[in-house]
């Protein structure tokens, strides 16, 4: 994205809107579903560091999420320390697991539907660890006491988390927006296209990708500590749901790979589908026929996402993208 | 074959997909004698591991040798080098 003055404007405008939204919005409904839209862009940016941008397809991102929550949770309920300060250790710990799964995975040199299936077994088996140790609570699962106030990271309204996931949404951006602009992310994209043609120019291959899957663990750290402030509830299911993982793939697929704004228009358009589809149809579970249908509309006919579709209409005035 | 042990509803398969996947990636895609020696491995670990780790943390067998399989032999236990 070139970062021209209409762009700041309207990236600022946006910014400003989300900021007063809550004065406008009274329902509480509607402040909700607006958290969980950020907080899946915010996680489907994290994913699309690493698999938009690095072009490595991880189908076990959960696992940097439900690491955080644990981390931040145990750290709580079991030492006293505040989640105001759980967060960061909630990051460094993602960002340590992403490094030990990208180096063993990336060292092997695995690649493709390999390093997905890894990460997915990853995934699980850390979720079997959670249901089987003693300090995670095991199947059980670990629950928070409510108690508002900002070192807890609980807020008595939603507008404190609509806030908090605004703040979460706009640091996933900052980075994709520096990823866009730096030579890093230039990098990544040379690892994304060509892998080998990357390694003969001199970058270190590795090393970036590890530093994306460590960028894309410290962000899932974040997310998972803001999920177990949120709902004061963790078990293993919840903290290394495939479910999860698959939507976090999904907006950044739906939205436009390795885009600044396709996780966060992916994660719009699914919410706004999803919530839609169940308020015109009765049918418990139905509307999630129409969900399902219009996500095969979009990813066969429109495979750069909804962010192809907006720059096709402008012309093509924009080169390169994903 | 199976539905006297389990029973059905709609999300029956999702385990069998995990574990089928499981096995043809640990065998080698495309080779039928790592599909079956895939499936020996993931049964016998299965059982073995749930006998000797408890019902719980049995199940962590799957996941683990399949993790160890991959950065090892990264195509497989029979997978051609490319």
């Amino acid at each position: 994205m070139s970062f021209n003055a209409k762009n700041t404007l309207l990236f600022g405008l946006a910014l400003l809107a989300a900021a007063l939204a809550p004065v406008g919005i009274s329902s509480k409904f509607y402040l909700d579903v607006l958290t969980l839209i950020f907080f899946t862009a915010y996680i489907g940016q994290s994913w699309n560091i690493l698999g938009g941008y690095a072009g490595q397809f991880s189908f076990g991102g959960v696992m940097f999420f439900g690491t955080g929550a644990y981390t931040s949770s145990i750290l709580l309920v079991t030492f006293g320390i505040p989640p105001l300060i759980g967060i960061f250790v909630a990051v460094l710990m993602g960002a340590f697991l992403g490094f030990l799964v990208g180096y063993l995975s990336f060292r092997s040199g695995l690649r493709g539907s390999y390093f997905a299936l890894i990460t997915l077994a990853f995934a699980e088996l850390l979720r079997v660890l959670a249901n089987s140790v003693e300090f995670t609570g095991g199947g059980v699962g670990l629950f928070l006491t409510y108690a508002p106030g900002l070192m807890n990271l609980q807020f008595v309204s939603p507008t404190g988390f609509y806030y908090f996931s605004l703040f979460l949404l706009v640091i996933s951006l900052a980075i994709a927006l520096w990823l866009e602009r730096s030579r890093f992310g230039a990098q990544l994209i040379a690892i994304r296209e060509n892998e080998e043609a990357a390694e003969a120019l001199g970058i270190d291959t590795l090393k970036c990708k590890l530093y994306a899957i460590m960028i894309m663990g410290g962000m899932g750290g974040a997310a998972g500590t803001f999920y177990a402030q949120k709902y004061l509830y963790i078990d293993p299911p919840i903290s290394y749901s495939i479910a999860l993982s698959v939507e976090m793939l999904l907006v950044s697929i739906v939205g436009g790979l390795g885009t600044v704004f396709g996780p966060l228009i992916g994660s719009v358009v699914l919410h706004v589908v999803n919530e839609v589809a169940r308020h015109f149809i009765d049918t418990p579970g139905l509307s999630l026929i129409v969900y399902g249908v219009i996500l095969i509309f979009i990813i066969s006919y429109l495979p750069n996402g909804l962010v192809g579709l907006f720059r096709r209409s402008r012309g093509k005035k924009e080169d390169g993208g994903a | 074959m199976l539905l006297p042990i389990f029973y059905v509803d709609p999300y029956t398969g999702n385990v069998f997909v995990i574990i089928a996947f499981t096995i043809v990636v640990l065998g080698g895609m495309g080779s039928i004698v790592g599909a079956l020696l895939g499936g020996f491995i993931i049964g016998i670990t299965e059982s073995v591991g749930g006998l000797l780790l408890g019902e719980s943390l049995g199940q962590i067998g799957i996941s683990l040798i399949f993790i160890l399989i991959l950065i090892f032999r990264p195509t497989g236990i029979f997978g051609s080098k490319a």
